[in-house]
């Protein structure tokens, strides 16, 4: 008698423990079984918010300028103040870009190291054969990029250089 | 082989030493810390996983759900108690309860295990399988052209490269890390444990058998009557 009521005690203790969080969670978010499951919407739009927060406004016109360049025989460099889009530290593996279509360069330097929301200077380096424009731009770039270890490859596509 | 240790030498009364190591390593386990980490990138995306605990977070914002946090709690109540019945049936093991409340928490170890072998991998295999396609569509969907999504997810544990190629624009890769903790080697430990310590405690609460002898046959010597 008392081992059969052991037994039974033991089994409703572990039915309890089973159900009670599911009736607690579904009765204490109205038996919103999303509502229960998902983190709530202030958390999410917490969470939205700071990792909107984090990548700011993403790339504009401003995140890179040129200033301009100089040219020793076939081999010109352009300095570039990029100024970061990013509320966290980022480290730049490369860029390699277009200026006013007429010429390619690259970064000299193994990576860079971008403070959140800072403007660095760094040298962009390559060949360049023909008439400089007075006003260069990059006119295409390509970047890669890495944050909190994840890497991002991205094609960012400017104006025009001028005459 | 014999299994256990003999208590009368030290003057005590029997016990499931087997049984007692494992209640008290029950007891410690909820607190001891994650069986399993995975982590994408440097701190992009972190998860600390035990059948006690799961701390998720997003660039370091913590993510929780109320339903999943109710239930590991309920699975540490659960081992709290499952520990202590575990040392008290070890310690008497020839009371009439002993036997059912060993019972309740001898295999929890083993089944929590299971549990989470089984969750890892039916995540890794929906991550690598069925998530990619439904993030391709929903890039695509949002304008960000054609979106192709690589998840690559190692089973339980490992290292692998995930990649979001959207369109020819931007390509996003992270490593992605999964690690089995020195706890998990623990539970491990306590479940293998804990199977001894209940095939000892049958053989400790056992009914002694009855063994039926032949008579034994005394030769009676009868004097002659007269």
């Amino acid at each position: 008698m008392r081992d059969g009521a052991l037994k039974w005690g033991l089994r409703l203790l572990g039915i309890a423990l089973t159900l009670g969080p599911l009736l607690i969670a579904f009765g204490t978010h109205n038996w919103d079984i999303k509502a229960a499951v998902l983190p709530n919407e202030n958390e999410m739009k917490q969470i939205e918010n700071s990792v909107t927060g984090i990548f700011g406004g993403g790339p504009s016109e401003n995140t890179f300028s040129i200033d301009s360049p100089t040219i020793t025989g076939n081999r010109i460099e352009v300095p570039i103040h990029f100024t970061s889009p990013f509320n966290i530290p980022i480290k730049i593996k490369d860029i390699s870009a277009s200026v006013s279509n007429l010429a390619q360069v690259q970064m000299e330097e193994e990576e860079v190291n971008v403070p959140a929301g800072a403007t660095v200077n760094f040298v962009l380096a390559g060949t360049y054969t023909g008439m400089l424009p007075t006003n260069p731009q990059l006119s295409s770039a390509d970047m890669t990029f890495e944050f909190y270890g994840v890497t991002v490859s991205a094609r960012i596509v400017g104006g025009q250089g001028g005459s | 082989m014999k299994l256990g240790l003999k208590s009368p030498d030290l003057g005590l009364p029997p016990m499931n030493w087997f049984g007692l190591i494992t209640g008290i390593l029950i007891l410690l386990l909820p607190f001891l810390g994650p069986w399993w980490v995975g982590r994408a990138g440097t701190g992009a995306m972190e998860i600390a996983l035990s059948p006690f605990d799961m701390n998720m977070s997003l660039f370091g914002l913590p993510i929780q759900s109320s339903l999943v946090g109710l239930f590991l709690l309920a699975a540490k109540i659960t081992f709290v108690i499952a520990g202590i019945f575990m040392i008290l049936a070890s310690l008497l093991p020839k009371r009439w309860w002993s036997k059912r409340l060993f019972r309740f928490g001898v295999m929890k170890p083993f089944w929590s295990i299971i549990s989470l072998l089984i969750v890892l991998a039916a995540g890794a295999l929906i991550f690598n399988h069925v998530l990619p396609g439904l993030l391709s569509g929903a890039f695509s969907g949002a304008g960000a052209g054609n979106a192709v999504v690589q998840i690559n997810m190692p089973y339980i544990s490992g290292t692998a490269v995930s990649t979001i190629q959207i369109g020819s624009t931007a390509t996003i890769t992270a490593p992605i890390t999964f690690s089995l903790t020195g706890i998990f080697w623990l539970a491990v430990a306590t479940a293998i444990l804990g199977i001894i310590a209940r095939i000892y405690h049958r053989r400790l609460v056992r009914p002694e058998k009855l063994m039926l002898k032949p008579t034994e046959r005394k030769i009676i010597t009868v004097k002659p009557t007269k």
